[in-house]
């Protein structure tokens, strides 16, 4: 049953990722998101363009923004059962995993509200899509503890079955450091480091995707391995039982 | 104290260290170079450059006892990123 | 026929140094350089005359001192990997040490270069030139102080090295980190510094 679960929890986290990659890009109209040295014109004008299809977007991100939720959740069952001892990094990825999720919930949120009173004061609607931008691209802080929980673990402990495999754990650690990139983007407003550029957009999102299935799948693979395993195992118990009988 | 010295990895040190010393030189003679000076000034100093990191991945790093893919992969980014830097120093500029 | 092939590839045996997972880590960081390389050379191509004349007021000292650090560093993790391979303990811990001492090295003259600059009221925000120096070279700073962390790790655990109980391939893949810290300088000096 426990397996099945966590399986069931993943397809569900990795479904829900799909819809909010098709509202940002297709709705929000965010993927890649306009350049940041837009005039506040510009962007009023923007959000009076769209109104509808960002508040649409707000609303399908409002059922499915918290896709990672899912995923820290099973990912932290599977670190616990590879964790001897206290559970520690089992519970520093869960923080970590789960607290991440805010920056994800947020910023479609505020676009929402942006596009919600489209004919007001353009700087206010410029301080709330500005707000939204740099939220989803700097906001790295919570990736590292995340990430770096299963890297460690991964990188510590040895076990067949184990969901985190060596090379994922270095591909995690990669993966961790390429995104803290995304914090940079407080500073420039045009080029590859700002909020639309290659470095802080299209290399931290593609990463993040990448990663996310990659170690979803993985995770489930495992899994079954685990389940077979246990089949495996209560098979042979039964069968020892009978055989005392 | 010639232990150390005697080995491989000194004399891999040394040889980076002299490159990096006439890359040094080389970079001065920019004030005095003409414009196909120029070119082969920023053509030596990056070629150097290039060759030091392969002596870096062959013989510190280790790759020289790697697999083929790994050696492969290796090689291709020290000749493809030479190659991408100097296409990208001598594009022709911008109109205007 | 095949005999002679397979004693040819029995002589010359080949093998992952560290592990493939490192190397998955350390080409994967060499790419995003690249592209960081040619991001700053796409910049430098729009405007020449700035980068030039920025650059000219940079300390090159500095950026070839810093070379030379972080290439002694190399030779001392180098040195010591093989130290331990040999079981010598001892030796390979003092060579960790040395390489530590010069990545401290590296970051003292890093923090004095950025210090100057910024005392000269040189910031990000100064000119296209300034935005990448500081974004290629504190970047790099970052994996010279997470590289740090990887030394200070296997100094810790070096002076207890035993081979017929520990794998000196985990000091290998630090070891491996660490040059690639190096190299990446190797081509930022020239790229920053020197190239007109």
């Amino acid at each position: 049953m426990t397996h099945r679960s966590q399986i069931i929890i993943l397809i569900w986290g990795l479904v829900f990722m799909a819809i909010y990659g098709l509202a940002l890009w297709r709705l929000l109209h965010m993927w890649p998101p306009p350049p940041a040295n837009w005039t506040a014109e510009q962007v009023a004008q923007f959000y009076r363009e769209n109104t509808l299809d960002i508040r649409i977007g707000a609303m399908v991100t409002s059922w499915c923004s918290a896709f990672m939720v899912p995923f820290a959740c099973v990912a932290a069952i599977q670190l616990r059962r590879l964790e001897k001892g206290l559970p520690v990094w089992t519970v520093l990825h869960l923080a970590g995993g789960i607290l991440m999720s805010m920056f994800l919930v947020l910023p479609p949120i505020f676009f929402g509200v942006a596009a919600y009173t489209p004919d007001r004061a353009p700087e206010i609607t410029q301080l709330m899509h500005e707000y939204g931008l740099l939220m989803l691209v700097t906001t790295d802080q919570y990736y590292i503890f995340m990430m770096i929980s299963i890297a460690v673990v991964s990188l510590t402990t040895n076990d067949e079955l184990t969901a985190f495999p060596r090379w994922l754990g270095y591909y995690t650690l990669w993966a961790a450091l390429a995104f803290e990139v995304g914090a940079l983007a407080f500073l420039p407003k045009s080029g590859p480091f700002s909020w639309n550029g290659i470095m802080v957009f299209w290399m931290p999102i593609s990463v993040f995707g990448v990663w996310v299935i990659t170690t979803s799948i993985v995770m489930i693979r495992a899994i079954l391995a685990q389940q077979r395993a246990e089949e495996g195992l209560a098979a042979e118990t039964v069968g020892g039982l009978e055989s005392t009988v | 104290m010639t232990r150390y010295l005697n080995t491989p990895i000194t004399i891999v040190w040394l040889i980076l260290a002299a490159l990096m010393a006439l890359s040094w030189a080389i970079g001065d003679r920019y004030e005095t170079a003409d414009v196909d000076g120029v070119a082969t000034i920023t053509i030596a100093l990056m070629v150097l450059a290039f060759l030091k990191v392969r002596m870096v991945m062959l013989h510190f790093m280790d790759a020289k006892v790697a697999p083929f893919a790994l050696r492969l992969m290796v090689e291709l980014w020290v000749a493809g990123v030479c190659l991408i830097v100097l296409f990208m120093y001598f594009r022709p500029p911008t109109v205007g | 026929m095949t005999d002679s092939v397979s004693e040819k590839q029995a002589a010359t045996p080949t093998r992952i140094p560290g592990e493939a997972g490192v190397w998955l880590f350390v080409l994967g960081d060499m790419i995003l350089f690249a592209v960081m390389f040619g991001i700053f050379l796409h910049y430098r191509w729009l405007e020449p005359e700035l980068f030039v004349q920025s650059q000219a007021t940079l300390n090159t000292s500095y950026g070839a001192i810093n070379v030379l650090l972080l290439l002694t560093s190399s030779w001392f993790v180098a040195s010591a990997v093989e130290r331990l391979k040999k079981n010598e303990a001892r030796e390979g811990h003092q060579l960790l040490m040395g390489a530590f001492a010069c990545g401290t090295g590296f970051s003292v003259i890093k923090l004095l270069e950025y210090s100057e600059k910024i005392g000269a009221g040189i910031t990000v925000d100064t000119n296209t030139f300034y935005l990448y120096y500081f974004f290629l070279t504190g970047i790099h700073f970052l994996h010279v102080v997470i590289g740090m962390f990887v030394l200070g790790y296997l100094i810790s655990k070096a002076r207890t090295f035993d081979v017929s109980r520990n794998d000196v391939a985990h000091y290998e893949s630090g070891g491996i980190y660490w040059h690639m810290v190096d190299l990446l300088w190797i081509v930022l000096f020239p790229l920053i510094y020197l190239v007109q």
